[in-house]
């Protein structure tokens, strides 16, 4: 049987029987309403939207965000859910009263994370260290400099091996200047934010080999001109992009309010880390 | 396509494709077993890069605010910061 499971989006804390919007595929996007929550739905297939054809992924991908960005502007807020979340028929309920048990089970958490992001919005921040200043600052560091002397005065076979003891304290340094890089950034942008996370990107870029670390915010419209301040004074090199839903901060099998607790840990030249 | 926009998209997929609030595993269809989506990451990146070339983000990439600091070296060897905001 075709349609009979709902592709869903999103949910709001509101309900308008009117609302509509043009969904993936040209499907007609409604809401189902259950308790305070509605979630914004189309028919579809029991089955993942899984096209061969990259334009086809671009297109779904572009849809989902266009109807969450359509959600914010006209109920100010929207708990997103991931590309390809379908619910399904089971134990002999329809779809929609599945979603709509899901709805009202889940309602106390749901108004938890609502209030957390009502008037929020989520951006992302790209950090950039330059690995070649960074090395050359060490090499004027003292034990290096000692190190680098020593090698002009002791033989041959000793200098190799010195060579070697350079190189790795001068990973070693730099993995503490990275850590306190972090460190000083972290600790600074959390005072100005309503919430953090550490980002691990599956799309690495090239031309990313210095990144820092990647980090998602969650903003109202005063602290988002706060941490761009911020970052144009800062010594950083950075990207910021959004406003996006809140897709890093609703997660609805944690703990719901989110606190900006979590702080980097030491690393070395590495890309993306998990903390 | 530059640098800028490109970060802007892979923030967007990454969100979209990773993050988001999640339900009970036994209401929905479950995508693991569907690696296009996955490893198709970077295609789709691609294929969001040549729509971009061709204008068809255009909307979506105004509507975004992005910006970016970057390090411009002069001849001189003085340094200037330069703020990008699209």
């Amino acid at each position: 049987m075709s349609n009979n499971a709902l592709y869903i989006y999103g949910m709001i804390k509101s309900y308008d029987k009117n609302w509509k919007e043009n969904g993936m595929g040209g499907n007609n996007v409604f809401l189902i309403n259950e308790g305070e929550f509605s979630a914004m739905v189309h028919r579809c297939d029991e089955k993942p939207y899984n096209p061969a054809n990259p334009d086809e992924i671009k297109d779904l991908i572009i849809t989902h965000n266009e109807v969450l960005d359509k959600s914010i502007k006209d109920f100010g807020a929207v708990i997103p859910l991931s590309f390809n979340t379908i619910i399904k028929t089971s134990n002999k309920k329809t779809a929609e009263e599945n979603l709509r048990n899901w709805l009202k089970d889940n309602e106390e958490d749901l108004i938890n994370i609502w209030n957390q992001v009502n008037g929020k919005e989520e951006y992302g921040i790209r950090i950039y260290y330059e690995k070649e200043k960074l090395l050359k600052k060490i090499k004027e560091f003292d034990k290096i400099k000692q190190l680098q002397q020593k090698t002009q005065i002791e033989s041959a076979g000793i200098a190799y091996l010195l060579k070697g003891k350079i190189k790795d304290e001068t990973n070693q340094i730099a993995q503490k200047q990275i850590f306190e890089y972090k460190q000083k950034f972290y600790d600074d942008i959390k005072n100005l934010v309503s919430d953090i996370v550490i980002n691990q990107s599956k799309i690495l870029l090239d031309e990313e080999k210095d990144l820092l670390f990647s980090i998602s915010i969650l903003v109202n419209k005063e602290q988002i001109q706060k941490v761009k301040s911020y970052l144009i004074n800062s010594n950083f090199y950075f990207n910021i992009a959004g406003a996006f839903a809140p897709y890093s901060f609703v997660n609805t099998q944690k703990s719901l309010i989110s606190e900006v607790s979590e702080t980097p840990k030491p690393g070395g030249f590495c890309r993306n880390e998990q903390h | 396509m530059n640098n800028i926009n490109k970060i802007g998209i892979v923030e967007l997929i990454d969100r979209i494709l990773e993050k988001g609030a999640i339900l009970n595993a036994d209401l929905i269809i479950t995508v693991a077993e569907v690696p296009l989506l996955a490893a198709n990451l970077r295609l789709a990146l691609a294929s969001v890069e040549t729509m971009i070339k061709y204008g068809v983000m255009n909307d979506w990439l105004e509507a975004t605010d992005i910006m970016e600091k970057q390090e411009k070296v002069a001849e001189k060897g003085q340094e200037k910061i330069l703020i990008q905001k699209k």
